[in-house]
């Protein structure tokens, strides 16, 4: 009996241990750049930080161009987050979020983020009730397994009729 | 009395006076009697005699009420093998599940040159297991790795290919 008692405990401990979620101090800082990869132009546009992560792109796909259409940062604790804003030009909404994150490991630390999201939206032409009617036109979901510090490329193709594709680019930092 | 009539006495085994006279005056039926005497002497032996009975062997009772050992591992064994097969049998087809495929790239083919190669989706996966499309199916996330430790790809491809 008592075998089983201690048997028990230390199952308990153990699911605890898994399940333990990142303390409350700490918060995680997402740095998100929106690109688009199109099959036209030949010049890429974006910022230095992203040189070293566009040369990868460019070794794998065919896409001609690069090109920073927003960034933007989003700071928020274990629990769920989102942030959205509009792009400029082409101006379309984006609302950007995630359901929740967890920190494994020594530094530099992983980073499971569950249910992270991205949806593009467009005003369409009619009003409903006076309200302003958005269409989707793009949207990931996804979970993520990513380390402090790392570029993480999420990325989806047929964002329109030409064929661009909508690029994530995701750089978490840890903040203790 | 004549010796064919005391024969007849004699062979009946009764004994009366006429026949005790014959027999005192002849010699011949007075051996016939003794013989006969003789024969129902043996006769009568042997019907007191016991006949020994078959040899049959009684167990007991703890022997004969028990189930050999084999009896019930072999009723064990078919009892589990059973449960198994019914159990294997009752299984519930397992839920379609997210796939997710790592792959290293190490280079890039133009498009036109490759090949167009539309995989056929079996009707059934086993005898057993028949092929049902999910409606709303979670896009295949294809994890790509670059040269660059610090850059890691996800490419996501929905049912419809896109």
């Amino acid at each position: 009996m008592k075998r089983l008692i201690w048997l028990l405990a230390a199952t308990a401990g153990l699911v605890l241990a898994q399940d333990k979620q990142a303390p409350a101090s700490t918060n995680v800082e997402f740095t998100v750049y929106l690109i688009s990869g199109s099959a036209q132009g030949t010049a890429d546009e974006v910022p230095k930080d992203l040189e070293s992560t566009v040369r990868q792109l460019h070794s794998v796909f065919a896409y001609k161009s690069y090109k920073l259409s927003e960034s933007f940062i989003l700071r928020g604790g274990a629990g769920m987050a989102s942030t959205e804003g509009v792009i400029p030009v082409v101006g379309l909404r984006y609302r950007f979020g995630y359901f929740r994150f967890r920190l494994l490991g020594d530094p530099p630390r992983a980073v499971q983020l569950e249910a992270l999201y991205l949806e593009l939206t467009r005003p369409t032409v009619g009003l409903k009730d006076g309200k302003q009617i958005y269409e989707t036109v793009a949207k990931i979901n996804t979970n993520l397994d990513m380390r402090d510090g790392q570029k993480i490329v999420v990325g989806k193709s047929s964002l329109n009729i030409g064929g661009d594709a909508l690029i994530l680019v995701i750089v978490p930092r840890v903040i203790e | 009395m004549t010796c064919i009539e005391s024969e007849l006495l004699m062979g009946e085994g009764e004994m009366n006076e006429a026949l005790q006279d014959h027999l005192t005056g002849c010699s011949a039926c007075r051996i016939l009697w003794s013989e006969l005497e003789a024969n129902r002497h043996v006769l009568r032996a042997m019907g007191l005699e016991t006949i020994p009975a078959a040899p049959i062997q009684i167990h007991p009772a703890h022997h004969s009420n028990a189930t050999p050992w084999w009896k019930w591992t072999s009723a064990a064994a078919a009892l589990l093998i059973t449960l198994g097969a019914a159990w294997w049998a009752s299984r519930p087809v397992k839920p379609p599940q997210i796939v997710s495929i790592d792959v290293k790239v190490t280079g890039v083919a133009p498009k036109a040159e490759l090949p167009y190669v539309k995989a056929e989706i079996p009707a059934m996966l086993t005898p057993r297991v028949r092929v049902v499309p999910v409606a709303n199916a979670e896009p295949l996330r294809v994890k790509m790795l670059t040269p660059d430790p610090d850059v890691v790809i996800y490419w996501l491809v929905d049912s419809k290919g896109e």
